[in-house]
């Protein structure tokens, strides 16, 4: 299953995506880490066409500064077959960053996706 | 809060979630106008007004008053209605509004907090030394029918201000119950609920429990409560603010979104909290002393629930304060407004009260006596009558209700006329907790066998904390010794007053610490003020001050009303080898982290040891009757009869003559014997003119010279005689007889000096 973006099959799949390792708020009394819930998302791309980092581009525009989405992504702790994918819903994007261009593409494109209910 | 054992249980399930929101109270507008008074004026209470949009009908006394240059402005002012009708309008005593015809006026569906002063005027129909004293501008002291300083209320509560979402099909519902309230008299209250948008709309008894509401908006909650027994009366205001969720059908009435809050803290110290927000949205709407509401969704683990929070069944209202005066920034470039939030005692702080002084009485019969004065009549004689802070706060005292027989404040804020009078009068203060209720209470150090009496919250121990406390430990007392002493009073009825004393450790001092004294306390007795003087002592020495985060959304833990978290550290968890086991601590302070990014909520808290001190000794006041010795007789002194000595006085008669002629003019009568000691004499062109002075016991009958030959006036510098045995005897008159004048003389002066 692909990666999605409110429902919306990215027009170039990432060229890796992975849970983010929560950092810690702190450390209990009895040694054990103190972590937040939410966790984080980041996708990858090494070499991005122009659709997709404007489509990339877009779904941040649409949700700004105070809308969320429904991301497809793996899902986290999958026990079962290899490329389950999950839709979490009310997750927030980062706005997606973007390396150089290379003859109209766009390189080292990233996408941050947090507050992602696991 | 006190949680249930499966609350605990909930409460430290991993991981914490907390997603906060921010709600800025916009009270609707219930009517606008246009001022409509020429001679309205600087200092005007009164006015007319016309151009009206809305309705008067729901303007309600201590409501608010916009005043600006165009609808719904306040540039010119602000303040507190009076009285409202659909031509003029009354509103409280100002000087701070420039007044004009044409000004616009916009009446909001808020009531603020504000100071209510009394006025003093003299009364025109009584004598001079009489006055007639105003409770408000226009409401009399009132000793025969509406008896205010006898006719005593209540505190009411009726809970925070509130905001919440709609939830998909079940709106919103909110709880309501008035059972904190009390009365400080006696009698049953009764109780009227007016819910604005909620169903039931109305309701008659203590608890009406759960309101529904299916509209966003913002709301008013009014709350009447009658004392059946007395009739006393008092109404109190809750503003309810309705959300949409983000993304709800038909949805877009959402709370502030993009905000953060850096450090909500507060400590018993300062008497509540206050908060920095920041806001990147637009509200220039914002005013000084705004209603701000912040509430939450809550997880612990998997489960969505909200734990803590004073207030009954309103654990999802984090923060109830207002926006401080002179705090709202822009930033255009960041196009971002930040602003500083207080709890209501910093409110309470910006306003100046006036000086007050009050005395007990059997029966009040003037403005400045109570009927049988008491702690929380106090209190409530000063918040009821001289704030509106129980328009819009609730209020518990929970104290005893010992008598005083004086109650002053001085002309200082309404903080500090209040929490002074505690800190004084009992050694207690004025906390908000952080849903905004105010406490006045006896402080922890001077609670009696606290350890045991106090709640405990919970027992916090390493599963609880998060890195490493800071224990901080005295090795040395602070106070080496500490005296205190007050006065209990009976009442007005008997009079009957003592004084106490007492100090702690004893006679002797102890080795280390600084001398305190303390007094004017209102006391019971004094085996009160030795327990009170020992457990004060002990407080201020105690050894332990405890620093720590706590791992999440610990929210049921609070500043104030007093309560003990039970501390555990084991003798491994410190290099200094401390051991905690269930030892009380108090919270005194908290300060709380929120990442909204994260949704991680968790509190930095400073607890206080809890100490139970051993009893102070009592101190002998020396008695009132003084044994006086009798005095020695001291034998009469006989004065002898003797004569006082006539100390002479010195005087003079002049004649001053122009173109003077032969003949008479007759000058002073003399009532007292005289002598004349000179007589001096001179005359101004021509030759010279010739005169004596006659002694004539009637005016019109010739009498003797006073100088045997007759007296010369010449031109020169003048002349001065001493007669010899000058003596005008009293009641004669004096008659300056001119027996010839050579020349033109065109001047002619005479001056006799007398002595006698």
């Amino acid at each position: 299953m692909p990666y999605k973006l409110n429902g919306t099959v990215l027009l170039t799949q990432p060229t890796a995506g992975g849970w983010i390792p929560r950092e810690t708020l702190g450390i209990d009394g009895n040694g054990h880490a103190i972590y937040p819930s939410l966790r984080e998302f980041e996708m990858i791309w090494d070499l991005i066409d122009l659709d997709t980092s404007n489509q990339l581009q877009n779904f941040y525009d649409t949700v700004s500064n105070t809308g969320t989405v429904t991301v497809d992504l793996p899902l986290f702790n999958d026990l079962g077959a290899t490329g389950t994918y999950h839709t979490y819903s009310g997750c927030v994007l980062r706005e997606p960053e973007f390396g150089q261009y290379f003859e109209y593409n766009r390189q080292e494109a990233k996408l941050l996706i947090v507050r992602i209910r696991t | 809060m006190i949680l249930t054992s499966s609350e605990l249980v909930t409460l430290r399930q991993r991981p914490h979630r907390t997603d906060l929101f921010l709600s800025i109270y916009k009270p609707t507008i219930l009517i606008q106008g246009q001022i409509n008074d020429a001679s309205i004026a600087r200092d005007a209470i009164t006015g007319t007004y016309d151009n009206i949009t809305g309705s008067y009908l729901d303007v309600e006394e201590g409501m608010t008053l916009l005043v600006g240059t165009a609808p719904t402005l306040s540039d010119v002012g602000k303040v507190r209605i009076q009285f409202f009708n659909g031509t003029s309008f009354v509103v409280a005593q100002n000087s701070d509004i420039s007044w004009q015809n044409g000004l616009f006026i916009t009446v909001l569906n808020y009531v603020d907090i504000w100071t209510v002063f009394p006025r003093i005027v003299q009364d025109p129909s009584g004598a001079p030394d009489e006055v007639i004293f105003y409770k408000d501008y226009d409401i009399p002291y009132d000793p025969i029918t509406l008896k205010q300083n006898e006719i005593l209320g209540s505190f009411p509560c009726a809970g925070p201000h509130r905001a919440a979402f709609l939830e998909a099909g079940t709106g919103s519902n909110l709880y309501w119950t008035a059972e904190d309230t009390e009365t400080v008299s006696t009698g049953t209250l009764g109780y009227a609920w007016e819910f604005e948008g909620g169903t039931p709309s109305t309701s008659a008894i203590e608890t009406p429990g759960w309101v529904n509401y299916v509209t966003p908006g913002h709301y008013k909650t009014k709350l009447t409560v009658t004392n059946l027994a007395n009739g006393g009366i008092d109404v109190t205001y809750r503003f309810v603010s309705i959300y949409d969720r983000e993304n709800a059908v038909g949805g877009g009435d959402m709370p502030i979104v993009k905000w953060d809050m850096n450090n909500l803290s507060g400590s018993r110290a300062e008497g509540g909290y206050n908060a920095s927000i920041k806001v990147w949205e637009h509200i220039d709407d914002i005013q000084d002393n705004s209603l701000v509401v912040i509430f939450a969704d809550d997880w612990y683990g998997n489960t969505e629930i909200s734990l803590g929070g004073n207030a009954k069944n309103c654990s999802k209202i984090m923060f109830v304060g207002y926006v401080m005066k002179g705090s709202i920034q822009y930033n255009y470039r960041e196009s971002s407004a930040e602003f500083t939030i207080g709890s209501v005692t910093e409110l309470m702080r910006q306003g100046t009260g006036f000086g007050i002084s009050c005395d007990s009485v059997v029966t009040p019969t003037t403005w400045f006596e109570i009927q049988d004065l008491n702690i929380p009549k106090a209190l409530y004689h000063y918040l009821r009558w001289h704030s509106t802070v129980l328009k819009v706060t609730d209020f518990q005292y929970t104290g005893d209700a010992r008598k005083k027989q004086y109650f002053d404040t001085d002309n200082t804020s309404m903080f500090d006329a209040i929490d002074n009078f505690l800190r004084t009068c009992l050694s207690g203060e004025l906390v908000t907790d952080r849903q905004g209720k105010l406490w006045a209470e006896i402080s922890m150090g001077t609670t009696h066998d606290a350890p045991t009496i106090v709640p405990v919250t919970m027992i916090i121990d390493k599963q609880d904390w998060m890195d490493e406390p800071s224990i901080e430990e005295k090795q040395m007392n602070d106070v080496g010794y500490l005296e205190m002493g007050g006065v209990s009073y009976d009442g007005p009825a008997t009079g009957i007053f003592n004084t106490f004393m007492s100090e702690a450790p004893g006679r002797t001092h102890s080795n280390r610490g600084n001398v305190e004294r303390i007094e004017g306390l209102t006391l019971i007795d004094q085996a009160q003020l030795n327990n009170l003087t020992g457990d004060l002592f002990a407080y201020k020495n105690a050894k332990y001050t405890v620093t720590q985060n706590l791992i999440g959304n610990y929210r049921n833990i609070d500043i104030v009303p007093k309560e003990i978290c039970l501390l555990n550290v084991g003798v491994n968890d410190t290099v200094r080898g401390i051991r905690f086991t269930n030892k009380p601590f108090h919270p005194i302070s908290m300060g709380w982290q929120w990442n909204s990014e994260k949704s991680s909520l968790y509190p930095n808290i400073v607890f206080n040891e809890v100490t139970n001190g051993i009893g102070g000794a009592t101190e002998q006041i020396p008695a009132e009757t003084i044994d006086v010795p009798e005095l020695p007789t001291v034998p009469v002194i006989i004065i002898p009869p003797f004569n006082f000595p006539i100390i002479p006085v010195m005087k003079t008669y002049t004649w001053v003559i122009n173109t003077p002629a032969v003949g008479g003019i007759p000058g002073p009568f003399v009532s007292n014997n005289k002598i004349v000691s000179r007589i001096d004499f001179y005359c101004v062109d021509g030759t010279s003119v010739t005169f004596n002075i006659e002694k004539r016991s009637l005016v019109g009958t010739p009498g003797a010279n006073i100088v045997v030959v007759d007296m010369v006036a010449s031109t020169s510098n003048g002349v001065s005689i001493s007669p010899s045995g000058g003596l005008i005897p009293n009641m004669t008159w004096l008659w300056l007889d001119i027996s010839g004048v050579d020349g033109a003389v065109t001047n002619f002066v005479v001056t006799m000096t007398v002595v006698g």
